[in-house]
């Protein structure tokens, strides 16, 4: 494209834009040589690049900007040092309510175990069942208190196994004081046999012999060693 | 971008953005809040901003603050500023005089000039910034320097 006055401005336009070529760039100079009453305009036209590299002001403005390190740091990881801290606080506390319950319960469990256990030793020795072992203290707890509990039964027939003797002996007693004393009333049965005077005397002192040997009754040693008030 | 890299962007570029929307709005507190606003909302989205465009970012940020100022001080004034003192002054100085010519221009052909002369932007970066093409950030910063071409030589025929 040629150069002439209708666009001779956007020729200036582009050589101070820095958009012409060597050639167009001297063609240019040539047209303004040429045409002498453009210089005006083209001295305009670099007027209007006056700005161009111009120092900045200073607006003192980056103080009052600036961020600090200290603050951003906090402000980007804040949610996540609040969360991890509560975290760490419900799982220290939740640890702590564990151990002290679960001291407690051991506390308990030897306690009881010491006062009642030696006594049912004494009296009962059943063996055990054989219970799997788990490394859970839950189950040791438990295993503890199975132990301890006694079997009834068992420990009623040993308790109240004196008892039946001091029952039977009782009776035993019993028995002997109303043969006594039926004796001794004379209650005894009569035969409704017509008996004879000899026959009588006969009997008479057999059953005299038969008081005494009743009388002359003594319990067996045995007897006696259960017994030994009587 | 880092807290880092945002304080090296202001350091850098904070001035520069000022005297941007200063030439803008013709008002030096108004460019100063402008300023402000486009580090905060910066600083806000410094997650999405990468540093490199950090510059770009900002003077697009500041152009569309400046454009609103521009708006609300006409919905109050109602006038548009015209430059008086230029005429008055019996030997400006010559950048004064182009200073005060930027008042003639719109402020799309301000925003390309100060981008252009200032800033040193080329046209496809100030299309970026400005929303326009190549070919359009062409013809503005063409028509502008024309315009101020113009006022310089009626002025010298004045004198």
């Amino acid at each position: 494209m040629s150069i002439n006055k209708e666009n001779i401005e956007e020729f200036m336009f582009d050589y101070f834009e820095g958009n012409l070529g060597e050639a167009q760039k001297l063609e240019l100079m040539d047209f303004l040589h040429k045409n002498p009453e453009l210089e005006a305009d083209f001295s305009s036209w670099a007027q209007s690049y006056a700005l161009t590299g111009e120092k900045e002001l200073d607006y003192s403005l980056s103080q009052k900007l600036l961020q600090t390190n200290k603050s951003s740091w906090f402000n980007r990881y804040k949610i996540t040092i609040t969360g991890v801290f509560i975290i760490s606080i419900a799982a220290i506390l939740f640890l702590f309510l564990f151990k002290t319950e679960q001291a407690e319960l051991k506390h308990k469990v030897n306690h009881y175990s010491q006062s009642k256990l030696p006594a049912i030793k004494k009296t009962t020795e059943h063996p055990q069942p054989a219970i799997p072992e788990k490394n859970t203290s839950l189950t040791k707890s438990k295993k503890q208190l199975s132990i301890t509990l006694p079997k009834p039964k068992e420990e009623i027939k040993i308790e109240e196994f004196p008892i039946v003797e001091k029952e039977n002996s009782r009776e035993i007693y019993n028995k002997i004081d109303s043969t006594i004393s039926q004796n001794a009333s004379g209650s005894i049965p009569k035969e409704e046999t017509p008996i004879k005077a000899s026959d009588k005397k006969e009997t008479q002192e057999s059953q005299k012999k038969k008081i005494k040997r009743k009388i002359d009754f003594k319990p067996s040693s045995e007897f006696l060693e259960i017994n030994p008030n009587f | 971008m880092t807290a880092i890299e945002y304080n090296q962007a202001v350091k850098e570029f904070s001035n520069r953005v000022c005297r941007f929307a200063d030439k803008l709005v013709m008002n030096t507190d108004a460019a100063k809040d402008i300023t402000q606003d486009a580090f905060m909302r910066l600083w806000e989205n410094k997650d999405l901003v990468d540093f490199a465009k950090a510059r770009s970012w900002l003077f697009t940020t500041a152009y569309r603050l400046a454009l609103l100022t521009i708006e609300r001080n006409k919905k109050h004034t109602g006038i548009e500023a015209i430059p008086t003192r230029m005429v008055e002054q019996a030997n400006p100085d010559l950048k004064q005089i182009i200073q005060d010519s930027l008042k003639l221009l719109s402020d799309v052909q301000r925003s390309i000039i100060l981008l252009r002369d200032y800033e040193g932007y080329n046209y496809d970066e100030i299309g970026y910034m400005l929303d326009l093409s190549e070919s359009q950030v062409k013809v503005y910063l063409f028509r502008a320097r024309q315009k101020i071409k113009d006022h310089i030589k009626d002025l010298k025929l004045v004198l």
